[in-house]
Parts: structure tokens; sequence; C-alpha cells
């Protein structure tokens, strides 16, 4: 930061043109593009975990578990993240759970966890509802036929029933964290270093306003239309049927 | 227009093909088909599967674009990009096999829809003439009913009614009856007949021999992306010239 | 192998797994089920009704006071929402032309917004505007900050929904001359709303609770006025009151957008 500071007094004539303050703190926006990649990275994997966890609760009947689930899918779709983000935020400390220590370099606080906690649990009850009507799409059929083969009801959820499952759940669990990429973004209220959080530094620094928040726009892009491209391409991959039909129908008009 | 008197009756072509050819994606599907269609005709147009009889249809009223050649649609040409389409599916009348019904408007709605949409007649006039349409193909009394409470012969004779209500100059039939279960299959049959009686231009695919056969002044067999053998329903049922059309007439009259 | 255990259960048509003898896991996961219920009761529900500081929410003016922010919540959701509608077709319809040029148009807009963090669009709005010299009450900064995001996805949505309309239905309309634009609003239109009205309403969901991303810069809404509440506590009265509060704000984000969703399920089965 200082060595920056130097540079820019040494050499006040490159700071003019336009965008000269995004040349300048350009290692602030990689650094927090890094984050935007590291949180959305460890949240994924909390909300994948409880996701499937919580889906084949949802569709196993078994009484309390099934309860629980329930109420953790609802209560996590139907309240504002950021609202939950603040509940981890006040609330981890409460409960004693205090984290810091550095990882790959980066200091990792009570930001982090409480965000990657929070962005985990709420992507994690979308990814437990898309898994279960993955799982509940499959014909009924398709378990019968297994089970009359003399497949074990795990073989039959592994080997017939889940296989199918993926295929369907793809493209929405795609969707779903090209999704939590974005809705990162809101980490940086409680102090996450991510680009947002950057931007916002660069802009208090330089007050380049247009052009800070223009170029974190593309920076954006850089991470989340590669991931729309993804999705896409699954999209084709495992629903070729139904994205010929759209194309086959393709009622222009 | 020249070709009108090359006729021998005297009446004017309402629709000619002149080498249309149609293709969809690399599968050339009409391959310089030639045709006329006098007015007051009723034609029926066979051939195996696949051959293109609905694509014909389809070109007829715009459905699809052709690729090459002219299709005059009551002097307009098709093969024109400036051609005012809108005008000549107006004068089309189309019936398809699966009905296409507007789901969400009553019976009587549905027959009033085009007539006050394109033709800007009063809402009085649509019903009323909607009304006598209904009475006309035997529904009248459904005329509120909406499409799904109606058995599959009914959904067809409706259609069927919604197409008159523009007061088309041809009437295309692409497989009317092929979704339907034998019972009612006679039911619209009979209003077709009807149709060709009052001396309506029609062009019909269909699978009903005996209709065709019963109603159709001349019949075109395709085959190849062309009209490969056109006669009266005696010559081609009895005598087929054409090694093809025997074979398909073989194959379908068999059972 | 028993009849039984070949049959699928209704509910979730997957192999019954309570009633396949290999299972035995059923009747654990069930007990585990009630523990973990019993140890969140335990160690967070009792806890925070024993200890939590409650006794601001019994005032009426605590009340009165959430309300004026739920209230500004509620009117940048709805005009929100009835904005973007009106956009999100206008664009779905541009994306549908034949027109290269509105289609490439509308179809670029439509992706920049859905690729871009929903905050970053809110935060640009109320950052950048004021200084290009747009001066605007913030609920309007935030109603075009959403709505700007929104319609894009409700753009998505009618697009979807006109598409599910099978292409016999605009065939017969075509055939029997309807002009495009008679067709989408006589034939299309009527059908693809039904199909369409679920998500508009789940949505409007997500833009209730969008609505707090504003607030973390300037408006004054639900969890804005629930943030003040528990620093104000904190700082005058001396009674840190943080998660009480937001556990209020959140069961009343909660009851709005469930019964939303309720809404949309119901009109789910029923369209
Ligand atoms: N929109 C389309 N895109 C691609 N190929 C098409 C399209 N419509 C028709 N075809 C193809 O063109 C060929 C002719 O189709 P058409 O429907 O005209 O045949 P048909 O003679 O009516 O057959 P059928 O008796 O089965 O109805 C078929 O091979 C069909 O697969
Ligand atoms: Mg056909």
């Amino acid at each position: 930061m200082i060595l920056l500071a130097e540079a820019n007094a040494a050499a006040p004539a490159v700071s003019d043109y336009f965008g000269s303050a995004i040349v300048e703190y350009l290692p602030y926006f990689l650094r927090g593009m890094l984050m935007t990649i590291n949180i959305s990275f460890w949240a994924a994997i909390v909300s994948f975990a409880i996701g499937l966890v919580v889906a084949v609760l949802r569709v196993t009947p078994s009484g309390g578990l099934k309860v629980v689930a329930t109420a953790f899918t609802e209560f996590f779709r139907n309240t504002p993240l950021y609202v939950q983000v603040l509940v981890f935020y006040f609330g981890l400390p409460k409960l004693g759970i205090q984290l810091k220590f550095s990882f790959f370099g980066i200091e990792v606080g009570d930001s982090f966890s409480a965000g990657t906690l929070a962005l985990g649990l709420y992507t994690g009850a979308y990814v437990a509802e898309a898994i279960r009507s993955g799982l509940l799409a499959i014909p009924r059929g398709q378990g019968e036929a297994a089970r009359s083969l003399g497949l074990s009801v795990l073989q039959t959820l592994r080997l017939v029933v889940l296989p199918q499952a993926i295929r369907l759940v793809l493209p929405p669990l795609g969707n779903l964290y090209s999704a939590m990429l974005k809705n990162s973004a809101l980490l940086s209220s409680i102090g996450v270093m991510d680009l947002m959080f950057q931007a916002d530094f660069v802009n208090n620094r330089t007050f380049k306003t247009f052009e800070v928040f223009t170029s974190v726009v593309f920076f954006y892009l850089m991470l989340t239309l590669p991931m729309g491209w993804f999705v896409h391409w699954l999209e084709k991959k495992y629903n070729p049927l139904r994205a010929k039909t759209l194309r086959l129908q393709g009622a222009r008009i | 227009m020249s070709i009108s008197v090359d006729q021998p009756n005297g009446r004017t072509p309402l629709i000619e093909f002149r080498e249309v050819h149609k293709h969809f994606g690399k599968l050339h599907i009409l391959r310089g088909v030639n045709e006329k269609i006098m007015e007051g005709e009723v034609i029926v147009i066979l051939g195996p599967s696949g051959c293109g009889k609905s694509t014909m249809l389809r070109c007829i009223n715009h459905l699809e674009k052709i690729d090459g050649g002219d299709l005059i649609v009551d002097g307009i040409n098709l093969g024109d990009p400036h051609a005012n389409v809108n005008r000549i599916r107006g004068e089309t009348g189309m019936v398809f096999q699966q009905f296409n019904l507007f789901p969400h408007l009553s019976v009587l709605q549905n027959v009033m829809l085009a007539p006050m949409k394109v033709r800007g007649i009063s809402k009085d006039a649509a019903r009323e003439k909607g009304l006598k349409l209904l009475k006309r193909v035997g529904i009248e009394e459904k005329a509120d009913a909406f499409p799904i409470q109606l058995s599959g012969g009914q959904q067809q004779r409706v259609a069927i009614a919604r197409s008159l209500a523009m007061d088309p100059k041809i009437m295309l039939f692409d497989e009317p009856t092929s979704a339907l279960d034998p019972e009612m299959i006679r039911e619209v049959l009979d209003v077709m007949r009807g149709l060709a009686q009052a001396g309506m231009t029609m062009a019909i695919v269909t699978h009903e021999m005996a209709f065709a056969r019963e109603v159709a002044n001349r019949v075109l067999f395709i085959d190849g992306g062309k009209v490969c053998e056109s006669g009266t329903p005696a010559e081609f049922f009895d005598n087929p010239k054409e090694e093809r059309a025997k074979d398909f007439l073989s194959k379908i009259l068999k059972h | 192998m028993s009849s039984t255990a070949l049959s699928a259960d209704p509910e979730t048509q997957l192999p019954a797994l309570h009633r396949a003898p290999v299972f035995t896991f059923a009747r654990m996961f069930n007990a585990a089920g009630w523990l973990i219920l019993g140890l969140l009761v335990y160690f967070l529900i009792i806890p925070a009704v024993r200890f939590g500081n409650w006794s601001p929410f019994g005032a009426l003016s605590t009340w009165q006071f959430l309300w004026v922010g739920l209230q500004v919540t509620l009117f940048v959701a709805v005009f929100s929402v009835v904005i973007s509608t009106i956009v999100g077709f206008v664009l779905a319809l541009g994306r549908l032309s034949n027109n290269k040029l509105i289609s490439r148009l509308s179809a670029g807009y439509i992706e920049l917004m859905r690729a871009l963090p929903s905050y970053l669009i809110i935060f640009y709005v109320f950052i950048v505007f004021p200084k290009i010299g747009i001066k605007l009450p913030s609920p309007w900064f935030a109603i075009i900050g959403l709505s700007l995001y929104t319609s894009a996805v409700m753009a998505e949505i009618f697009r979807a929904g006109i598409l599910s309309v099978e292409k016999g239905q605009l065939e017969a309309a075509y055939a029997l001359g309807l002009k495009p634009f008679d067709t989408v609003i006589n034939i299309i239109l009527p059908q693809a709303l039904r199909r369409m009205v679920p998500s508009i309403v789940s949505q409007l969901i997500t833009l209730v609770k969008d609505t707090s991303l504003a607030s973390i810069i300037a408006l004054q809404e639900l969890t804005a006025a629930g943030r003040q509440l528990y620093e104000y506590y904190g700082q005058t009265a001396g009674k840190p009151i943080v998660l009480e509060t937001l556990f209020v704000i959140a069961s009343i984000y909660f009851v709005i957008c469930y019964i939303l969703a309720l809404i949309s399920n119901r009109l789910e089965i029923k369209g």
C-alpha cells in the first residue's frame, strides 16, 4: 500500500488519464477477485454437502430429520441473505465460535467464516431443493424395474436413480452456483475483502467512482460469464432434448 | 393472366406451383413441383410418409417459405419477398391434424377471433357469423363450451368452422382425421363432403381412400419431391401408370 | 422378495426405503432427527428465550418504528415488480423479434444484467447516478437498481412462457391471418401468463429479500430500521439486542415470503 502511494507521488502525471485509477490499483482488484473466488469455493463445498444431506432427508420418510430438513430449507429460502449474514456475523462469537487463521496467505477472520457459513447455508437450501426435485422427477418405474431385477435399495439409488437425477440436477446446480458467486458480493458489507470491498476501497481513495464501478462490472463479468457458458454447455449436454425442442419451437414473433 | 387461357374449362387457377423447391437444412423436400389447382377443384394429395405432403400445403399459406421457384396463390407470388402474406393467410383456411384450437377461448370465441382481428368486423356480426358456421358444422349447442370439453371430432369441426369464418377461397386439410377415433372420422368427413358439394376449393391430405375416391376431382401422387402422377380418382386408383404409385397403392390397399 | 419391497412410496415416487428389508438405518435416522431437533431447542432456543433481552419488543413504539421500515420494503418491492414486469415483457418481445438488431440488443442487456451481482447493480445506481447529476429519493434509486436487474429476469420468464406455448397454436393463428401483435395478445399471452404467474410471484419473493441489499447502502427499509434499533439500544441503553432484533426482522421477512411462496405453489398446482 505504502509502496504504491510512493510510486503514485513520484509519478503524478500517470494518474490523469481515464482508467488510471484502475491500472494503479489493479493489484487490489486482483486480490479482491481471488477472495471472491476463494469464499465462493468454500461456500460451494458447504452448500453442496448440506444440500445433498437435506435433499436425501427430505425424500426419506423419517420423521424427525424430515422436520429439521424442511424447516431448514424454508427458513433459509424465505429470509434475506443479508439478514442471515448479520445473524452469523454477530451470532457466531456469541456461541463462542471465533475463527482466526491464515489461509494461503489470506487472513481468515470472523467475517470470512460468517460469510462462508451464511452463503453456504443459504445456497445449500436451494441446492437441496434442486436435488430433491431431481430425485422426484425420476419415474417410479425406474426404481421398480431396478428392484425387480434384484438390485438392493442402495444399488438402485446409486446405479439407477442418482445417475439419472444428476443429469437433471446439474444444469440447475450450475445456475445456483453462478448465483452464489454473484451473491458473495454482499459479504463485503461485513468486511470480507472481496472484489466489491476493494472497489469501495479504491473508490473512497480515488473518487473515480464511474471508472471504478464500471471496471468492477467487467471484473465480475470475467468471473460470471464463463460460468454461464459452462451452465449452457451442461444444459446442452444433459438435456439435449429440451434444448432441441426449444430450438424447434423457436417461436419467432 | 395468360395462364387461364390454357384451361379447357375456362376456370382460373387459384394456386399455381412453378418449379417450387423447399429445403429443411440439407434435406431437399420439394424438388421442382409443378401443379395448378383450379377454382372449385377438390384435390386429394397422396404419397408415402415424409414425401412432403404437409410441406406442400404449408407452403401454400406460407407457414413455410419456399426457397426456389414461384408459388402463385390467388394472383400473389409467394416467391416474391414483398408479397402480402397476411392477405394470403386470410384467404387460405387450414385445418390441422392436431386441431390446434385455442384452449383459453370458448368454441364461439375461437371462431369469432380472426374475423374481428383480421377483418375488423364488429363483435355482433362476428357472433352471428360464428353461430351460423357452428350450425353448419353441426355443433352450435357447444358454442360456449371450451375446447377441452369436446371430443376430437367435435374439436375438428370447430376448427373447420374457425377457418370458414374467414371466407377462405381455398381450404387446406392436413390429415384432418388422423388423430380421431374411427367413430368420429365420419362426422368430420361429412362436413368436408358438404363443403365440397357447396363448391369450395379444397386441397386435402388424407389416408381415407374411400373418401378420396368419392369427393376428389383429382388425385396428386407425390414422390421424390415431385408430383409423380396426377389424374382422376378412377384413373389413379384403378389404373395407376407410375411404378411407384402402384407400389404405394398395393401397400395401403392391402389392409 | 415380498411385493411391498418392490412398491414405491406414493409421495416421493422413490423405492420405499423405509419398507425395504435391507435398509435398517431408517429408525436411526428418525432418532437422530429428533435428537438434533432437541439439541437445537436446548442450545439455541431455550438460551435465547431465557437470556435474551426481549423487553424492547414489548413496546408499541418499537413496532411502529419497524412498520415504517417495512412500508418502504413493500413499496420498493411492489413498484419494482410492476416496473420489471412491463419492461421485462418488452425485452422478451425484443429478444424474440425478427429484427436482428433489436433481438441482439435485448439479449445483450438481459445477459449483462443476469451476469452481474444485484448488489453491484444497486450499488452502482446509488453511487454513480448522483455523480452524473441524477438526484432522486433513495427508494427510487432502489427501485431503479432492482428493476434494472429484475426486468432481465422477467424477460426470461416471459420468453420461456411464450416459447412454452405449442407451435401449433402459432400456426393456427397465422393460418387465420392474425398479425404477430394480435397473435401475442390474443393467443400466446393468455396461455403463457397462466404458466408464468408462479415464476413472477417467486420473483416478488426475491425482490422482497433483495430490498435489504439497498439498506447496506442508504435505503431506510426494514433491515436498516432493525440495525438502527439495535445500534440505538447498544449505545444508549447499554443493552445489546442485536440477535433478538435480527430474529424479529427475519421472522417478518419469513412471514411475508412464506405466504407468497404458498400462493406461488397454489398457483403452480392449479395452472
Ligand atoms: N420444420 C422442419 N424442420 C426439419 N425438417 C422438417 C421440418 N418439417 C418437415 N421436415 C421434414 O421434411 C420431410 C417432409 O415432411 P412432411 O411433413 O411434409 O411429410 P408428409 O408427407 O406430410 O409426411 P407424413 O405423411 O408423415 O405427414 C420429412 O422428412 C420431415 O422430417
Ligand atoms: Mg404430414
